[in-house]
């Protein structure tokens, strides 16, 4: 029986435990802060608040830059979706035979969900430029179990949505409320006899709030003349139904639920917004009948997605002149990006994610990282027995405290220059590389555009310190360009330097003024196609020459770990675990898990069987096993394990290791008796933990038998 | 049969041991020893092909998971011998599990990994900690029972900082409603005295109760157990992930199944909470997982109590699926003593007599004949003619009729069964009790 800090929680027979918050005063833990880091004893007093204020800042400017970045990326895409519900039913194809419904397909695999809520939000928002109003209902595969529910989700959502509009800013919960206390009738609709998942019932709703002053039309009886006009009608709004996940809803249900829909269209003017997680654009029909098909009218719209999405991220947060990140991240991190991203889960989320959970073992790792924005004071740095341990004399660090800081704010201001030079010399052979290409040259291994790839690869070669080769390609192309060529490179460069803010600008006068230069030289030389020598090669002395002095790794300068992860790796475990391996860990090498990680000098005696628990005494012998288990055979094995383990508990120094003779302790049948009662209950016990744990399927197909679930190999012998 | 079991257990490692073998015959061989009840000559021929199959599946130098699925799964009969479990071994009733796994405490000592001290506990929940206030819930896996560590994690820390709800999603009988109205209950909650309503509303109350901005205590969730039954269905996920992205409400989990990480998809376990929720539209949905080893190496005992432990699919789909059944079914299986006791003290004493007859005829058979007396018990019972006689001899039954009478009681009750001998002796009758709980029902009767 596990014994507990607190008794109330081990009541079997109570399900859930509940402990309502007492506010203390005396509550030091309430404080959220960053946890301990690795380099504790170097630690300020207060370093967890103080490099939680740091994380703060550092997250928050890198993220506000990302979503900046990715509203950018969606905006033409929400602009799209939008234009197209709104027009939904009012340009429509003239001589159809009946009408469509609307389902307009969005195809968003790298932007998620938050795409879709951005819609509703613009949907939904009053002082949208458009004039047609909408009512958005979200609605997820759980919603439409069956066409009865589903279509009863559908009619809730809408009536939901438009009480929660009625109550405007005052919360729904308020709302709620209110009714409840001042004890107003819920309204009267003369719907009210219709049956809750009846599409009529909507109808009837609909009519008595939008058009109750419109003629009544029955939706059956709807001809094709009475096809909306944006303009008259325009103060009832579109319903619109966003479907989240549609690929995990069943078509047998949703088949019905568009056939019912699209009966009582244009009087009930619905639209469908269904988001597909497959970038597949034909899914509806791959999967729907040709009948079902045939009653929509599906337009669909790609989202950005993939590779690009990625470097567009990558580089305008880390490699943009424009935007200077508190916090670089090394190759290391930014690899593991990459491959997550390709591989796993290709989404904007995913990103954020990653680069938010770097960012926290960066700030949990090194107590040296409190200084990334600004050095705290002499004060807090000279408190007796704390202060920050670097090159400083250790002798008389007190002393030394205002060098240190000054130091360190000496280094901080040259690791961000070195990065900035970094930044730009890549914007360089960004420049460089995007012009080539246009100009059908192939340049560099890698491709600026996203469908071919490359640009994250590159950044990340970048950091690496591979650039040496990329650099002198660079500059022999540029000594080989033609004269209108130059022309134009040249002024793309400019443009570069041109269009920096003014404090990096400062910095780089010169290289600005030299492009200036080449540029005038250039245009003055003259006519003849082959440009002067000299003033070719001016322009690729300027490339060798600026990239050469500009790339430099980050990891050059004193303290530069403080504002650069380098070849840190990321926890990849905290995102993609391998639960698998962790759990087969646990149950084969079970003894590695007491020892502590940082005392595994010396490689432990490998453990006999019977030093094992049960439940890894009995997992090795369902490795040993074939596909299927006899539940006698395994539990014979197991005794005779334990067996061992008894005769080894009993006499530890015995030199006999297997075998129990009856001759060797005169034990009594009765012990006898209680130990293959003990052996059976251990057996049963480890038996259900495994079976708890998913290794085992029960069948029917032998008389107790077990079938194995997992066929990973025993690495520990 | 039962076979010995050292050959089992030394039987398979199919491939690791014949790495190196480079000619048929010998890993022929090899292979004949491994079957060693199908020598027909068609099974050699079948060896054979086996043989060189094995030969060339040596050239894997390292064996993965997906060779040994293969290797498994090649077709062929499964080696396995023909005894069952359920007929040779007395399942056990619940009284004799709890005391033989008490008294096995003093074995082999129990592991504690160095998680789990105190100083390295403290900091994995202050980083969790953290985790939570950065926007993530936390989800924790590897071996062994996080009960107890997640519980003091929300004594400890979490109840400093908020309210916190902990829900044993391992329980049989645990369901979403119990977790929503455990929430409600919370003081601030409860005071606005809410109507009961669907699970849905309820979800959409709590997520909008902490939505809103002024609302400063935050809400921390902690669930044993997300992947148990009752929170795998499709409407249990869809509340939690509304809980799970509000940012106010933070969950930690744990999980023990080993598939238990495909119950999210992607999008579900990447998705970011909301800055700030907006009350007025549909919350988003979503979990934002990050994931923590977590391996305890501790027992499941308190996860599976429920379980039935006379039964080898007692534990599956986490726990017992229904209290109740479980129960019915440990009954059926087993007689305890004290079931058999109450029986017997609602009898006649006739029935009493005849009790005692066929206990000491079982009794006396079962320490005559072999060592291994926990198995099946069939071959102690009492043929019906034998006991007939015997309890006419002792005036226990005139007549045929009058035995059946007090036989009928038992049977009911299950405390004496019979079937028809399998030598065509007629019916034999025994009680299914293992020997030394038979003895101290015996005993405990009073005697006459």
């Amino acid at each position: 029986m596990p014994s507990m800090d607190s008794p109330n929680l081990d009541d079997v027979n109570k399900t859930v435990f509940c402990i309502p918050y007492v506010p203390r005063d005396e509550a030091t833990g309430s404080m959220p802060k960053l946890p301990t880091s690795v380099g504790e004893d170097r630690d300020l007093d207060n370093g967890e608040e103080l490099r939680l204020l740091a994380y703060k800042e550092a997250w928050r400017g890198c993220l506000n830059r990302m979503q900046q970045i990715i509203q950018e990326l969606q905006n033409a895409s929400i602009k799209a979706v939008l234009e197209e519900v709104r027009s939904s039913y009012t340009d429509i194809l003239p001589g159809l035979p009946y009408p469509e419904l609307p389902v307009i397909s969005v195809i968003n695999p790298g932007l998620g969900s938050s795409f879709l809520d951005e819609v509703s939000v613009h949907l939904e928002s009053p002082t949208s430029s458009s004039n047609v109003q909408c009512l958005v209902a979200h609605l997820y595969p759980g919603d439409f179990p069956n066409v009865a529910t589903g279509m009863r989700s559908i009619i809730s959502g809408l009536m939901e949505r438009e009480d929660m509009q009625d109550g405007g800013i005052v919360s729904s919960l308020d709302w709620r409320y209110k009714t409840k206390s001042s004890g107003i009738v819920k309204r009267k609709t003369p719907s009210s006899s219709l049956a809750n998942y009846d599409i009529k019932f909507l109808f009837a709703w609909y009519r008595n709030r939008f058009k109750s002053s419109g003629t009544l039309i029955s939706a059956k009886f709807t001809s094709l003349s009475h096809f909306r006009s944006g303009t008259n009608e325009s103060s009832s709004p579109l319903l619109v139904i966003v479907l989240h996940d549609f690929e995990q809803l069943d078509p047998h249900v949703m088949q019905d639920i568009f056939y019912v829909c699209s009966g009582s269209i244009p009087a009930l003017p619905l639209v469908f917004l269904v988001s597909m997680s497959s970038p597949a654009s034909n899914y509806l029909n791959a999967i729907y009948s040709t009948s079902t098909v045939a009653l929509l009218r599906v337009r669909s719209i790609t989202v950005p997605a993939g590779n690009a999405v990625l470097q567009e991220l990558l580089l305008k947060t880390f490699f943009d002149a424009h935007f200077e990140p508190m916090i670089m991240f090394g190759p290391a991190v930014l690899e593991f990006l990459q491959d997550y991203f390709t591989r796993y889960h290709s989404s904007t989320d995913a990103i954020i994610t990653i680069l938010q959970v770097a960012h926290l073992r960066h700030f949990t790792s090194d107590p040296l990282t409190l200084l990334v924005r600004d050095t705290p004071s002499a004060d807090v740095l000279s408190k007796p027995g704390k202060y920050v341990d670097m090159d400083a004399d250790e002798s008389h660090p007190l002393s030394n405290v205002p060098r240190i800081i000054d130091n360190v704010n000496d280094a901080r201001r040259a690791f961000y220059s070195r990065l900035r030079s970094l930044r730009l010399g890549f914007g360089v052979m960004i420049c460089i590389q995007s012009f080539l290409e246009d100009g059908g040259y192939k340049g560099l291994d890698w491709s600026v555009d996203a469908k071919k790839g490359g640009l994250c690869t590159a950044m990340i070669n970048l950091l690496k310190g591979h650039f040496t080769r990329d650099v002198k390609e660079l500059v022999r192309y540029t000594r080989k360009l033609r004269r209108d060529e130059l022309t134009t490179l040249s002024g793309r460069l400019h443009e570069i330097f041109s269009g920096l803010p003014p404090s990096v600008l400062s910095e780089e006068r010169a290289s600005l003024d030299q492009l200036a230069r080449i540029k005038n030289s250039v245009s003055e030389s003259g006519a003849s196609d082959v440009p002067p020598a000299d003033i070719s090669a001016s322009l690729s002395d300027w490339v060798a020459q600026y990239l050469g002095e500009s790339l430099k790794l980050p990891e050059e300068g004193i303290l530069w770990d403080i504002w650069y992860t380098g070849l840190a790796p990321f926890p990849s475990e905290l995102l993609n675990p391998s639960l698998r391996a962790s759990m087969m860990a646990g149950l084969l090498r079970p003894h590695d898990y007491v020892d502590d990680i940082n005392a595994n000098d010396i490689e432990p005696a490998p453990k006999e069987i019977w030093e094992l628990p049960d439940i890894s005494i009995l997992f090795k012998r369902y490795l040993d096993s074939g596909k299927m288990i006899n539940v006698y055979d395994w539990f014979e094995s197991f005794k005779s394990v334990l067996d061992s383990q008894r005769l080894n508990v009993k006499e530890p120094a015995s030199p006999k290791k297997r075998g129990r003779q009856k001759a060797q302790a005169p034990e009594t049948t009765e012990d006898d008796e209680k130990w293959d009662t003990e052996v059976q209950a251990r057996f049963i016990r480890a038996l259900h933990e495994l079976d708890y744990l998913g290794f085992i399927k029960h069948t029917n197909r032998k008389a107790d038998h077990l079938l194995r679930t997992v066929f990973d190999v025993d690495d520990a012998d | 049969m039962p076979r010995p079991a050292s050959t089992y257990t030394h039987e398979p490692e199919p491939t690791s041991e014949e790495e190196d073998i480079e000619d048929v015959d010998e890993s022929d061989d090899s292979e004949s020893e491994d079957l060693p009840n199908d020598a027909t000559p068609s099974s050699r021929q079948k060896g054979k092909a086996k043989a060189t199959y094995l030969s060339e599946e040596s050239k894997i130098i390292v064996q993965t998971a997906f060779d040994a699925y293969f290797t498994y799964n090649k077709p062929g009969r499964a080696q396995t011998s023909s005894n069952v479990y359920s007929q040779l071994v007395v399942p056990l009733s619940a009284e004799e599990y709890a005391d033989a796994i008490a008294s096995s405490s003093k074995g082999v000592p129990s592991l504690e990994p160095s998680i789990l001290r105190n100083s390295n506990l403290k900091s994995v929940f202050s980083r969790l900690m953290c985790e939570l206030d950065e926007g993530f819930n936390i989800i924790c896996y590897g071996l062994g029972s996080k009960r107890r560590v997640m519980n003091q994690l929300a004594t400890s820390e979490c109840s400093n900082r908020g309210h916190v709800v902990i829900a044993n999603g391992f329980q049989p009988n645990f369901t979403i409603k119990d977790l929503l109205n455990s929430i409600e209950s919370i003081p601030p909650i409860q005071d606005l005295d809410l109507p009961s309503a669907p699970v849905e509303k309820q979800t959409r109350r709590i997520h909008d109760f902490f939505a809103v901005p002024s609302q400063e205590t935050h809400l921390y969730l902690v669930i044993h157990n997300i992947d148990a039954a009752p929170l795998r269905s499709n409407k249990a996920k869809s509340l939690l992930a509304i809980l799970a992205h509000n940012p106010r409400i933070h969950i930690i989990a744990s999980i023990d199944h080993i598939n238990a990480p495909l119950l999210w998809s992607s999008s579900e376990i990447f998705s970011r909470k909301p800055s700030g929720a907006a009350i007025h539209t549909t919350p988003s949905r979503g979990f934002a997982w990050l994931w923590h080893d977590l391996t305890t190496l501790a027992s499941y005992d308190f996860e599976l109590t429920f379980a039935d432990r006379s039964s080898l699919s007692g534990a599956h789909t986490g726990g017992a699926r229904r209290k109740a059944d479980a129960l019915n079914a440990q009954n059926t299986a087993t007689m305890s003593e004290t079931a058999a006791s109450h029986i017997l003290a609602s009898v006649a004493q006739k029935a009493q007599k005849l009790f005692r007859l066929l206990a000491t005829h079982q009794l006396s058979a079962i320490e005559s004949g072999d060592n291994n007396a926990s198995n099946d018990l069939q071959q102690f019972g009492l043929g019906y003619d034998v006991l007939f006689d015997e309890a006419r001899a002792n005036f226990i039954a005139a007549n045929e009729t009058a035995l059946r009478q007090l036989l009928g009681e038992f049977r009911d009750h299950n405390l004496i069964v019979s079937s028809q001998d399998s030598t065509g002796g007629g019916e034999i009758l025994w009680i299914p009790m293992r020997k030394e709980r038979l003895a101290n029902v015996l005993e405990s009767l009073a005697p006459l």
